[in-house]
């Protein structure tokens, strides 16, 4: 596998990234996909019900005012006045006439202008001002195609026309939506003149675009291809002064989107007019826009988010590892190093925890080899110089004990006798412990030879309770303790001289404890920590100290006490084991 | 009545010593004999038939556990600069009773010495309890329990009855039964109150009485023919039995 190894930190990234992007990545894809045509097609469907609604709305207002213009053009005395077509109208006449068309009217009349024209054009009669444009005494009917009057000939004869494409505005300037025109016939049939009504764009106020949904409405004619908007009424004129309308699509009722609208075109009931609602699809894709960029931005901080958080989670896991392993790398050179672990993660501060304990086990290992080592090659070393048997010793130590005795020498035989018993201890007992009782015997062999030489100066006292006799501790703790008291802290002390052993068993616990009246020694020239005194030249407390600590590790205790002039007290405790019990 | 020790040491300084410090009398002893090497000290044994032998192990002309195993001391005392394993496992087998290291506390060779004194005495209180069961019917000098309805001593008396003419002891006993000597020889004497090798004693002096009545035999061919290593050591273990010597013994006998 020549794969390359890839780093904590990429693979915590591309999780993350994956995690989030892909969703994201979804909803990109499917507003890609089918975003828009969602939108236009509800779109579709809200402006198809708003301008249905509206075309509705319309008609019955058209309708209506259809129905004023049949009224007026029905009215017997419109007839009668049409036929006498008088000149002038007397007072009576024009006050009945006008009488009646606001009659019609009703309150219509603000938002509707009606007009009552002859065909000679004497008789003009306007529920507001008359307007010039249907004043038959200047304009024929055929002097101008958009002339409603002009529209009306190739009309039916009877039926009401209605039309966008009359004048503008009144004469007051109000826009005007669509103008209404009928014919008067009198009981002969004879055409008299025409009713025409004008409704105004306040006809419809309040009455379309309730939700303000639609951007805009449009009449539309589709004979002429003439479109009037209602909702800007000013605006009015061929297909091309409305970017939504579009001559092919504009003309049957359908929706469908043109130039960033959408737009319905909807049938007028009772007339031959189109109403057209638009609606832009600019500010929804604009929104949708906005939207997507806010997840863009989304996406972008959340990159950031997840670069920093897994740069975070990566050095908090990659700085304990990269030291642990540094510290690995450190023991296989050789350096055998505890690693600092500086972590709050509970998974890898077990695993600094257990390298540690193997570091340490590594270290108490090698450091006992070691020692196992250095023994071997002291023991092969005294071997070597000592080419005296030690049998040749004991013998001799046999005829001197056996001269003294003969010659009455009790001190020569004493110290000969308790030598040879020092000396056993050191070369016959190959046994890495022994029981209180053997150390004692030592200790108290070592003392009588002491004793003889330093005579009444060396005082001893040893008390041993009766249960510790049998308890097994390292050999050779005790009498180096008593051998630095003696030559350390008694020998160059003037006067008497005294030294303890008192050896006691309490909770399991074996305290022994040499005490001196010495010269004592500053305790601060010892270090705290006995483990430090490796090498020095206090080979006798370490080596006592490690043989305790190797057999009974931490429940040991080793302390020394000592004042300057007052004198010394080492106090060893470990477990108490009992020779009966070590058997069981 | 004073037992009887014989001292082999070369070193005449160590030798002189002892003899001189230790004091033999109060311990109820009596030093018959000091020797200066192994076979001067074999020899001196077979002669003096002591009760007691104290030897040190390295010794001129045989070594001084070899001079035991020839001479079957049954009590020994060894005085040796040496602690070697096959030394120490030798002195066991030979059943010495105390094994000393030099330089030799002389107070401490004492007390082992007065313990050892102790050991005979209650030895020789065995001895006399035996000779008091003596049956009437003189079948037997001794009266031995046969089965005593425990299988390892049952089975460690059938082997002193069959083997009980060749030179053996509790060590192959031991062997035989598969037994450590140590557990066979505490076993021997809860059950019989008596310790092995006075059993084993007792049942040839038993049988030499048999062999007695034949006068075609000599003193020394019955010693050999009932296990015993000598004609001297034959005639004192004998005569710790009958409170006569097997001379006199038959001299007694051969009347009728």
């Amino acid at each position: 596998m020549g794969k390359r190894p890839t780093t904590l930190f990429r693979l915590l990234l591309t999780a993350f990234l994956v995690v989030m992007l892909l969703p994201v990545g979804g909803l990109l894809a499917s507003y890609h996909l089918w975003g828009n045509q969602n939108l236009v097609r509800s779109l579709q469907g809200q402006v198809q019900i708003a301008t249905e609604r509206d075309a509705q709305q319309i008609a019955s207002v058209l309708d209506s005012f259809r129905h004023d213009a049949y009224l007026l053009s029905t009215n017997p005395d419109t007839i009668r006045i049409l036929e006498e077509d008088p000149q002038w109208l007397s007072g009576e006449e024009s006050r009945k006439i006008y009488a009646q068309m606001f009659l019609t009217m009703r309150s219509e009349s603000s938002s509707a202008i009606a007009n009552i024209v002859s065909n000679s054009g004497n008789v003009r009669l306007s529920t507001h001002e008359f307007p010039s444009d249907y004043d038959l005494r200047f304009h024929t009917n055929g002097w101008d195609v958009d002339n409603v009057l002009s529209q009306m000939e190739n009309r039916s004869q009877t039926a009401s026309m209605i039309s966008i494409r009359g004048r503008q505005a009144s004469n007051a300037g109000e826009p005007i939506i669509a103008t209404i025109i009928r014919r008067v016939y009198n009981a002969e049939g004879r055409n008299l003149g025409y009713v025409i009504v004008e409704v105004t764009g306040s006809a419809f106020s309040g009455k379309l675009n309730q939700n303000s949904m639609l951007i805009d409405e449009i009449l539309i004619d589709r004979d002429t291809f003439y479109a009037r908007s209602i909702l800007h009424p000013t605006i009015s004129g061929g297909f091309d002064r409305f970017p939504a309308l579009d001559a092919k699509m504009a003309l049957v009722p359908h929706s469908y989107v043109a130039n960033d609208s959408v737009v319905n075109i909807s049938p007028l009931a009772g007339t031959e007019l189109l109403v057209a609602g638009t609606i832009s699809a600019t500010p929804y894709q604009n929104n949708m826009q906005r939207w997507l960029l806010v997840v863009a931005i989304a996406i972008v901080i959340g990159s950031c988010i997840a670069i920093l958080v897994a740069m975070a989670f990566t050095r908090s896991v990659d700085q304990p590892i990269k030291s642990l392993v540094a510290s690995m790398k450190d023991v296989e050179q050789g350096n055998m190093k505890p690693t600092a672990g500086r972590t709050n993660i509970k998974e890898i501060k077990e695993l600094d925890a257990s390298f540690n304990r193997m570091v340490e086990q590594i270290t108490n290992l090698l450091q006992l080899t070691r020692e196992e080592e250095s023994k071997v090659a002291e023991a092969e070393r005294k071997a070597l110089e000592s080419q005296m048997n030690p049998h040749f010793l004991f013998n001799t130590l046999n005829t001197i004990k056996a001269l003294a005795r003969m010659h009455h020498e009790d001190q020569i035989y004493q110290i000969t006798l308790k030598l040879g018993k020092l000396l056993r201890s050191t070369v016959d007992n190959h046994e890495s412990e022994c029981s209180i009782e053997e150390s004692i015997d030592l200790i108290e062999s070592y003392l009588t030879i002491q004793g003889i030489r330093f005579g009444e100066k060396l005082h001893t006292d040893i008390s041993v309770q009766e249960s510790t006799r049998d308890c097994m501790t390292p050999k050779l703790i005790i009498q180096p303790m008593v051998e630095n008291a003696i030559v350390h802290g008694l020998e160059p002390k003037a006067g008497d001289w005294h030294i303890s052993i008192k050896i006691t068993e309490s909770e399991g616990m074996l305290a022994i404890i040499v005490s001196d009246d010495g010269i004592g020694f500053d305790r601060s020239t010892l270090p705290s920590n006995l483990d430090d005194l490796e090498g020095s030249s206090h080979v006798g407390v370490y080596n006592a100290y490690r043989r305790i600590k190797m057999r009974f590790g931490d429940k040991s205790r080793f302390t020394i006490d000592s004042k300057v002039g007052e004198g010394t007290i080492i106090t060893m405790r470990m477990p108490a084991v009992h020779q009966s019990e070590k058997e069981a | 009545m004073s037992y009887t020790v014989v001292l082999v040491e070369d070193e005449k300084i160590v030798r002189d010593e002892l003899v001189e410090s230790i004091n033999w009398d109060k311990l109820g002893l009596h030093l018959v004999g000091a020797a200066g090497d192994g076979l001067e000290g074999e020899a001196m044994i077979k002669k003096l038939e002591p009760d007691i032998v104290i030897t040190d192990i390295r010794l001129p002309g045989i070594d001084g556990l070899e001079m035991l195993a020839r001479c079957s001391v049954d009590h020994a005392v060894i005085l040796s600069g040496h602690t070697d394993f096959s030394y120490m496992k030798t002195a066991i087998r030979l059943g010495v009773f105390d094994y000393l290291l030099k330089p030799v506390d002389d107070d401490e060779l004492e007390q082992t010495l007065f313990k050892l004194v102790q050991r005979i005495k209650e030895e020789d209180s065995d001895y006399e309890r035996l000779k008091k069961t003596r049956t009437p019917s003189g079948a037997e000098l001794i009266a031995l329990p046969h089965a005593v309805n425990n299988h390892v001593v049952d089975n460690a008396i059938g082997f002193i009855a069959t083997n009980y003419g060749k030179p053996v002891g509790l060590q192959e006993a031991a062997q035989f039964l598969g037994l450590s000597e140590s557990h066979l020889s505490r076993l021997f004497k809860e059950v019989t109150g008596l310790n092995f090798l006075q059993y084993l004693n007792a049942w040839r002096v038993n049988k030499s009485i048999d062999l007695m009545k034949d006068p075609k035999l000599n003193i020394g061919e019955i010693a050999t023919q009932c296990g015993f290593p000598t004609p001297g050591y034959f005639a004192k273990i004998f005569k710790r039995f009958a409170g006569v010597t097997p001379t006199q013994y038959r001299d007694e006998h051969s009347a009728f």
